[in-house]
């Protein structure tokens, strides 16, 4: 027993190192990084690199990565990223630094080659390494590493933290840069040191837990999701009990190692279900106390976002209500719907594969628009929803018989009560919470349901029916292309609907919203309800295109793509989301046909890059899309004219402007 | 304003026409690879980026590497053998998409398919009647109806992956006494094996007193394991859990003090191994190879080591390893194209290699192959017929056991 408890506290500690590192950056720079295990791989795949491909000393190595490379990293993403990120809606920290997230282990296979690691990378023990047993268990000099950086790091973190004259300044900046600036300090300066020291932990956390960890971008992405628990139940705040909550997970996962046969299917449910009973408990218990923090950001958002809306329907009023005066207001929508439409006939068929796979993937997207382009709160689980789709298409069809098209109604019907659930549970909560809540839920569902056997089938799923009349893949696109106008339609009209009204009141403004009588939980709960049927859809679309329910299509981290590539597009935007459906599937299309194979990560790179534009603009590149269009039409119509263009029209989706 | 829907279709008009014009130009560059004259043209799926390419590393270059002494010699028929490689960057939907490009733009006669995502394009293969060959990845639909187009690269696979005598057997040859089997519980193919070989050996009469089925894919936290094992007091690891997983499941249960003297991995031998720390940790254990090793040194593997040096850049102090899948899925694309005459064609390259009986890729498989066995031949973990050669690392070398013969068994009957 005492072994196992051990073990489990040298295994937490890694978790708990990683919860004290996005505590410690929450609380000083007033952003949840959920880049932070990201970059930990990519200092770990750097130190590797330098320490064993090229023979660095483990001292040299390490001050490198940790101590110069790192904070340069944290400074440069402070001068193009962080700086002001502090003062923005918790759905843009979100949005880029999951954006961030994405594009890490892409750029370190570009930098650092891919190579096969047998056994424990180093860390920074010498090697061989050391191992001491306490108790009659196994515990290495790395370990005994991990646990002294984590006792330091907390104590020399609270102490600056709380009682220096530094440790205020910083505390005083997240509160209020403004009232700060009066005090003589400058922010700036002190953001920029806030994230240079952030990433120089997460480059030390990398390197300390890669020889337990391995080094592989999943595991990373699985120790800060297991990290993010500790860091739920200690409400974002206070590191102590985030690495007390870290250590109990571990202890946990080991006596439920101990005390389960290893070889049972209860010990395969159990032992990935332990980060969520903890997350689940602290719902059902702990959560009290904790409200939607929601301020000045999210309304001075919601003036910029509203601003536009209102001008872009007091431009359609204007006009004639005729369709060509529907159609003139809207040049970029045209132009996007005419290539839409077109796409499918005129292309060969390797291209109209990705454009009806692009297609189905930009249904599920279109889940983003109505929870996070309308909710304003991003859910981390859309893929999981569209997988739980997948899933209940391939067992309808092939297993129940059902016709494909009521299968896939039926997917939606599915996943429904279960976003609602899941709404229920996590709206009140807050943004924040709700993402790290779904990303939590997203990986539940990965290793519970989504690998079980009876729906993975070892990887190649269970086959999925087409409807008879779209077999091929051009009449396919074009049934991906109804079901997307279906929703699409569905969803501007939730839009102009009561509901969809008081979802907008009770993103700008909780007490303003109550004060109308809505009831704010509800409607955003519905959103998530909602959102996770369309996802369902979109998923069970894909499955059709692919012939079978392929679950590793939808596992988190593909999740956490798709987040990026909607984000990058507009998120706000219906016709983005079939944007960035075909973003998803034709650029890595591109790349195959076009570039060398050394080239594949590309894409990805990119689709994370672009998603951290959305500090810049939150309507994404939909939005300068639109822009430009409109700009190009005017100037085309003017010269078909032979008239010089006309002022700006008032419609337009968007104009230059200041969004914070 | 009243020309405006008109600039902005010519717009959209034209972007499409740029669209099809790309796309037209991409599909006029395709090959012949039916067609009479000219090259064969036949394509390689890999994942040489994303998850799993540390480990596919170098099967592009060994596939060509076969291709290119094809058409050294003169070809098939007299038509030499043109390559395309596709990566699937580590997933189901790349791996679908690579299919397709392979299949509608560039007309592959057939198709490797070397990835551990090869799912995401099985039953489009299947539904364009591609033959597809391959390391038998994503088990069951190589010796599945109605994937009768599925080639594997030493045969066929028994759906139903029953266990075999074979690894209890030789285990219990070199003395096992207590076995502990450990694999993954959120990876099917690597839990039936654990669960398999725990089952041989207590066929051959080693108990298996320890079987963890419920690790998780994702850490290398392995000390609850090792305590597990050290509790069950095994002598003797099995893991299906990959190289890498297995050599920081093997410390951690040294560290923990197990008594572990014997070890049969499916994964692990590999140039990575020598001179890295995992090489003190793997000491005196085992691998399990399908394929014959280059240590053997026959004149199969001293012609593969050559081709290789030649046309894939091996170096004289490394060996063939893991990257030798891709010769091996070649070999067979090539004796499908000779089965198939001289002009192959995807349906006459399935129907003509179903009648390919004795192939052992020109003696580099543990046992010969008949590929009219559809849904027999071997389980997984196991290579030809249930049989695997066997290495042991001594020192810095991996050294042929056995005798360098192969070891084989029978069905278990459950």
């Amino acid at each position: 027993m005492t072994q196992y408890i051990i073990a489990g506290l040298v295994g937490g500690s890694i978790y708990a190192l990683a919860a004290l590192g996005l505590v410690s950056t929450y609380l000083s720079a007033g952003v949840l990084n959920f880049a932070y295990g990201a970059y930990a791989f990519f200092a770990a795949r750097f130190f590797y690199y330098l320490h064993t491909q090229h023979g660095w000393g483990i001292v040299p190595a390490a001050v490198l990565v940790i101590l110069i490379v790192s904070p340069l990293v944290g400074l440069g993403l402070w001068a193009v990223l962080f700086r002001g990120l502090a003062q923005s809606p918790t759905l843009i920290k979100v949005a880029a630094t999951v954006g961030l997230s994405v594009a890490f282990p892409p750029l370190a296979q570009l930098l650092f080659g891919k190579k096969e690691i047998y056994g424990a990378p180093p860390g920074l023990a010498p090697q061989p390494v050391s191992v001491y047993h306490p108790f009659g268990a196994a515990v290495t000099l790395d370990q005994v590493i991990v646990v002294a950086c984590l006792a330091a790091v907390l104590g020399v973190g609270a102490l600056i933290l709380r009682f220096t004259t530094v440790g205020l300044v910083v505390r005083a900046v997240v509160d209020s840069e403004t009232m700060t600036t009066l005090t003589g300090v400058n922010p700036q300066l002190v953001g920029a040191g806030v994230w240079s020291v952030s990433f120089a932990l997460s480059g030390l956390a990398g390197v300390l837990v890669a020889p337990t960890l391995g080094l592989d971008a999943d595991s990373f992405m699985l120790l800060t999701a297991t990290a993010f628990t500790a860091v739920i139940v200690a409400k974002l705040r206070h590191p102590g009990r985030a690495v007390v909550v870290a250590l109990l997970v571990g202890v946990a996962t080991s006596l439920v190692q101990k005390w389960t046969p290893a070889d049972s299917t209860l010990a395969q449910k159990l032992i990935p279900a332990v980060p969520f009973i903890f997350v689940f408990g602290f719902i059902l218990i702990g959560s009290r106390g904790v409200t939607d923090d929601r301020g000045e950001h999210e309304a001075a958002l919601g003036a910029v976002l509203a601003r536009r809306d209102e001008r872009r329907q007091s431009g359609r009023a204007r006009r004639r209500p005729a369709l060509l005066g529907l159609v003139a207001g809207n040049p970029g929508v045209v132009a996007v719907v005419v290539v839409l439409a077109l796409l499918p006939a005129v292309l060969s068929s390797f291209w109209v594969g990705l454009v009806a796979s692009g297609l189905a993937v930009g249904v599920a997207l279109l889940s983003f628009t109505l929870v996070t382009g309308e909710g304003g709160f991003i859910s981390l689980a859309q893929v999981s929803f569209a997988g739980v789709g997948a899933a209940t298409v391939g067992q309808l069809t092939s297993h129940n018989g059902v016709p494909p098209l009521l299968a896939l109604a039926c997917a939606g019907v599915v996943a429904l009560p279960i976003g609602l659930v899941i709404g229920m549970l996590t709206v009140r909560l807050g943004g924040l919470y709700v993402a790290l809540i779904t990303l939590t839920f997203g990986l539940l569902m990965d290793s519970l349901v989504f690998r079980s056997e009876h729906f993975y089938q070892s990887g190649a799923g269970v086959d999925v029916t087409r409807p008879s009349f779209a077999s091929d893949d051009t009449a396919f696109a074009y049934l991906a292309l109804a079901v997307f106008a279906v929703l699409a339609l569905f969803l501007v009209n939730l839009r102009k609907s009561t509901t969809g009204l008081g979802l907008v009141a009770a993103r700008w403004s909780v007490p303003g919203a109550r004060t109308l009588g809505l009831s704010t939980s509800a409607v955003r709960a519905f959103a998530v309800g909602v959102g996770a049927a369309v996802a369902s859809v979109g998923g069970g679309l894909l499955a059709m295109y692919q012939h079978a329910s392929l679950l590793d299509s939808y596992a988190t981290p593909v999740g956490l793509v798709w987040l990026a590539v909607a984000v990058a597009v507009g998120i706000r935007s219906i016709l983005g989301a079939a944007v960035a459906g075909l973003s998803f599937t034709l650029m890595p299309g591109l790349v195959s046909q076009y570039l060398p194979a050394s080239w594949t990560p590309v894409p990805t790179l990119l689709f994370g890059l672009a998603a951290i534009g959305m500090v810049r603009q939150p309507d994404g590149m939909a939005a300068d899309v639109a822009a430009l269009a409109d700009r190009a039409s005017r100037g085309l119509g003017a010269l078909l004219a032979r008239r010089p263009s006309g002022p700006p029209t008032p419609g337009s989706m968007t104009r230059p402007e200041v969004t914070r | 304003m009243r020309h405006k829907p008109l600039g902005i279709l010519c717009v959209a008009v034209a972007l499409v026409a740029v669209a099809a014009c790309g796309s037209s130009g991409s599909s006029g560059s395709s090959g012949s690879g039916g067609s009479s004259k000219g090259p064969i043209k036949i394509g390689l799926i890999a994942s040489l980026s994303g998850p799993g390419a540390a480990q596919f590393a170098g099967v592009d270059k060994d596939f060509k590497a076969r291709v290119e002494v094809e058409n050294a010699k003169g070809g098939v028929g007299g038509r030499q053998i043109e390559v395309v490689v596709v990566d699937d960057a580590g997933t189901v939907q790349g791996n679908l998409t690579a299919a397709q490009q392979l299949v509608n733009s560039d007309h592959v006669v057939a198709v490797a398919d070397e990835s551990a995502f090869a799912s995401g394009a099985i039953r489009f293969l299947h539904e364009k009647a591609i033959p597809v060959f391959g390391g038998l990845y994503s088990g069951k639909f190589w010796g599945q109806q109605p994937y009768t187009n599925m080639f594997g690269s030493w045969g066929s696979m028994d759906p139903d992956s029953p266990p075999f005598t074979t690894i209890g057997a030789y285990l219990k040859s070199i003395g096992a006494t207590r076995v502990g089997s450990v694999g993954y519980g959120n990876s099917p193919s690597s839990k039936v094996d654990a669960e398999n070989q725990a089952a041989s050996a207590v066929a051959a009469g080693v108990p298996a007193p320890y079987v963890n089925t419920s690790t998780q894919i994702g850490s290398n936290d392995f000390s609850s394991q090792a305590l597990g094992l050290k509790a069950a007091d095994v002598d003797t690891l099995i893991t299906t859990i990959g190289g890498p997983g297995s050599v920081a499941l093997l410390t951690a249960a040294k560290q923990a003090g197990t008594a572990i003297k014997y070890g049969y991995f499916i994964s692990g031998y590999s140039p990575s191994v020598i001179g890295s720390p995992a090489q003190s940790t793997l000491q005196g254990f085992d691998f399990g190879l399908y394929y014959a090793p280059q240590q053997l040194d026959t004149p199969a593997t001293r012609a593969v080591v050559a081709a290789l040096q030649k046309y894939a850049g091996l170096s004289d102090s490394s060996f063939y390893s893991f990257d030798i899948m891709g010769w091996l899925s070649a070999s067979a694309i090539v004796q499908g194209l000779r089965a198939a005459g001289d002009n192959p064609t995807p349906a006459s390259i399935i129907e003509n290699m179903r009648t390919v009986s004795g192939y052992d890729a020109d003696g580099l498989l543990p046992a010969k192959v008949n590929f009219a066995d559809f849904g027999k031949g071997t389980s997984e973990g196991l290579g030809a017929n249930g049989c695997a050669y066997v290495v042991r690392l001594v020192g810095a070398e991996f050294k042929p056991q056995n005798s360098g013969k192969p070891i084989c068994g029978s069905l278990i009957s459950k």
